[in-house]
């Protein structure tokens, strides 16, 4: 027997002996107790205060757009503020418990704005009102001008403290805001927060634009873009404004999307009446073939650890979804439902592959499993189509456009939803919205 | 007798030092410490901002495309587009040294706030008291039902190495049931109790749970549930879950939301109120490094103490048995 043979056999003596040892404590604790069984949850609201915050007068506007974020995720119910019995006057002192638990609120927020040296200094806690102990507390400085953004932050810190999951509040959304008569709309390339607050039109709607999508890393989108004449794909900086073309191709370049680490952009190219899925490198530009198919392969999109890619083809006489490697190949289907399937976006989570559906004379947005089991539909209406996740993967954005009436096209409108299909929210746009592209969380 | 006259002395000055000492303590003890003079006001929670985080404007503008190669700006920007100012990455009047975000409360917070967020294990007597409460004599002298006095497991229930709170002396001998030598007579079990039997038979043996649930999910089918031994009906337990779960509130689109299960152990008072709910420390262990589990077990632990949902309508007889009881939270059906 080798020396590290039997240590491995003493180590495993000694594990055993520690189990043998541990399990009476275990069992002591719980021996003798009843077990009452509590199954299936409910899908209620988490009851929410959210005061005032106190100090500089941002702070009133500040707890209003906290609250909105929270409704909105339809996880929380801010609870009516004149509801309220204790005015918090003193956002560090303990609250008075009991007056939060006769409005039968379960969480507590409460925080200070104050001015230091031009900055605003903006302080929150959030209480868990039953068991009366503090679940966090953040101090944040910013510019002035920048408080709703400290608002979102801490939005999302109380989404996270109370659900486990990232939030999504600090986020931006670009899209194409369209105007104009059908036979000549204007679509511009436009960006906002996530609530509609902060709207700026990036282009000026000379070209036609069509699909931006967000890097994953990176204030960048890329997009498809008329400006030469000839569709092409165009990689453009929302901040700065500046934009440039991705790739000379001789032919049309469409559909394009980023890798998880934002290095790589994988779009269809047509050619000859064809289209196949290349991938490029965004620094290098040089550029992969993915599939080489007769058939029309389009709308890729990577899986969050980048080893796959979902897309679209009719290679098997319809449009239908299929998973391939990243490095390219055949491809596995994964839609069978009835129906043609469309725009494939991968959940940054990894667990679900959203999708357009069209059947009868509906358009849905559902979901999958990426093996294609659990078909969900969680909209429908005449036309719902585009989907994009939230950065947590909890929430899809789409857009939705209203049937045409007296000649007229009907309205195009953006909405949210989440994956369980219960919380189905409009989101504010000064123009018709199509082609939500929903940002990274921002980096603080 | 010789360390005596060569010490008397060296006694003195640790004599005097050592009575000098006592009246200080006695001081102490009687005046208490000039710092603590401040502790009534238990409003006042000097909780400490654990992070501070320098916010910038939208975004951090991001150094991309000045050197790319292809770089040319189409003439399509509009002038309303101007680009953010650049953050500020200054050293800003930090208010506190910065510790890093720390999930733990703070000591301070610990020591000020009225409850303590987690309850330490070990609690004391207090609680021992509890079924002496004057209203508990309503319901203490409960004589036991026959569907209790038939379980053919009369047990005397080994001395108990209670970790948490010792359980208050068990008044075993009042049962006269076990004086009634009468084997159990099935066919005089209502349906109910012997689907509970039946249930609790199967989950009486302490077998390890590595097949149920989905082992590689931290914090699902905990091995304590091994080890619990269940004597309520399905419709008592049904009644008390009902009460409870309008009250449990979950993120249900969470990821893998239906494979978490939570355990918090609840004392419960002869009304019916929940009195103390701690997160059982299985479930705590589990949950450390797993902010889903955490998040539904404080939910859980929430829904329990939540007066609206309370008080549990729980089998009178059976106070003995669920003055302290674990509830198990499992959001099954979830998706």
């Amino acid at each position: 027997m080798t020396r590290s043979t039997l240590g491995h056999r003493l180590l495993a003596v000694a594990i055993a002996l520690a189990a043998v040892l541990a399990a009476p404590v275990a069992w002591a604790q719980t021996r003798g107790l009843l077990q009452v069984s509590v199954e299936g949850a409910a899908a209620n609201p988490v009851p929410i205060a959210v005061t005032d915050f106190v100090g500089d007068a941002t702070g009133v506007q500040l707890s209003q757009v906290i609250a909105a974020d929270l409704e909105r995720s339809g996880l929380f119910r801010p609870i009516d503020r004149g509801a309220f019995i204790e005015r918090i006057a003193d956002p560090a002192r303990t609250p008075r418990f009991q007056d939060w638990r006769a409005i039968n609120a379960d969480a507590l927020v409460v925080g200070s704005v104050t001015q230091q040296g031009g900055r605003l200094r903006v302080e929150f806690r959030l209480w868990d009102v039953a068991a009366g102990s503090q679940l966090t507390g953040r101090a944040y400085f910013a510019e002035g001008a920048n408080w709703r953004r400290i608002a979102h932050i801490i939005a999302d810190e109380i989404f996270k403290r109370i659900t486990g999951e990232d939030g999504f509040f600090d986020t931006r959304v670009v899209y194409v805001a369209e105007t104009g008569p059908g036979n000549a709309r204007v679509k511009k390339l436009a960006i906002m927060d996530q609530d509609g607050a902060n709207h700026r039109f990036l282009t000026d709607g000379r070209s036609l634009v069509l699909t931006p999508r967000f890097s994953p890393t990176l204030q960048e989108v890329v997009y498809m873009s008329y400006a030469q004449g000839a569709p092409r794909v165009y990689l453009m900086n929302v901040d700065s404004a500046r934009q440039e073309l991705l790739g000379n191709f001789p032919n049309m370049t469409f559909a394009p999307r980023f890798s998880p680490d934002g290095n790589r952009v994988v779009m269809s190219l047509a050619s000859d009446g064809n289209s196949d899925i290349y991938a490029m490198d965004v620094r290098s530009r040089s550029i992969n073939r993915l599939t080489n198919h007769p058939a029309i392969d389009t709308s890729p999109s990577y899986a969050p650890d980048g080893g796959r890619i979902v897309f679209t083809s009719d290679r098997g006489g319809s449009q239908q979804i299929y998973v391939m490697s990243s490095g390219g190949g055949e491809g596995q289907r994964i839609s069978f439902g009835q129906g043609r399937y469309s725009t494939p976006v991968w959940s940054p989570r990894g667990d679900y592959i959203a999708f357009t559906k069209q059947e009868g004379g509906s358009f849905s947005i559902g979901i999958m499993r990426p093996n294609g089991d659990g078909e969900r539909i969680l909209a429908s209406s005449y036309l719902d189509e585009g989907p994009t996740w939230a950065p947590n993967g909890r929430y899809l954005m789409f857009f939705r456009q209203a049937p045409n009436a007296g000649g007229r096209a009907g309205a195009v409108r953006l909405q949210m939803v989440d994956t369980t299909g219960r919380v189905l929210r409009p989101v504010p746009t000064p123009t018709d919205a199509s082609d939500p592209a929903w940002s990274p969380l921002i980096p603080q | 007798m010789r360390w005596r006259g060569g010490s008397d002395r060296e006694m003195t000055t640790p004599a005097v030092l050592s009575a000098g000492a006592h009246v200080v303590l006695l001081a102490v003890a009687i005046l208490g410490l000039p710092t603590l003079g401040r502790a009534p006001d238990d409003s006042l929670a000097d909780v400490p901002i654990y992070d501070t985080s320098e916010v910038g404007p939208q975004s951090k503008a991001p150094v991309v495309s000045q050197e790319r190669p292809q770089d040319r700006k189409l003439p399509e920007a509009e002038k309303n587009t101007p680009a953010p100012p650049a953050p500020q990455v200054e050293a800003a009047p930090k208010p506190k040294p910065d510790p890093k975000p720390d999930p733990k409360p703070e000591p301070q917070v610990a020591a000020i706030q009225p409850k303590v967020e987690e309850k330490p294990a070990p609690k004391p007597e207090p609680k021992v008291e509890k079924p002496k409460e004057p209203d508990a004599e309503a319901i203490k002298p409960k004589p036991p039902e026959p569907a209790v006095e038939r379980k053919p497991e009369p047990k005397p229930e080994p001395p108990k190495p209670e970790v948490r709170k010792p359980e208050p002396p068990k008044p075993e001998p009042p049962k006269p049931p076990v004086a009634k030598p009468a084997p159990p007579k099935p066919q005089e079990k209502t349906v109910d109790q012997i689907a509970s039997e039946a249930i609790n038979r199967a989950q009486r043996p302490p077998q390890p749970v590595a097949g149920a649930g989905k082992p590689n999910v931290p914090g699902t089918r905990t091995p304590q549930t091994a080890f619990v031994a269940g004597r309520l009906t399905q419709s008592e337990n049904a009644a008390m879950a009902d009460k409870v779960r309008p009250c449990w509130s979950v993120n249900d689109g969470g990821r893998d939301a239906s494979q978490l299960i939570v355990y918090v152990v609840v004392d419960m008072s002869p009304e019916g109120y929940v009195t103390d709910a701690v997160i059982s420390d299985a479930t705590r262990a589990a949950m450390a490094n797993n902010p889903m589990l955490r998040a539904f077990a404080e939910a859980a632990r929430r829904a329990v103490l939540n007066p609206r949902c309370q008080p549990l309508p729980y089998p009178r007889h059976k106070y003995d048995q669920l003055k302290r009881f674990e509830f198990k939270f499992d959001p099954r059906d979830l998706r």
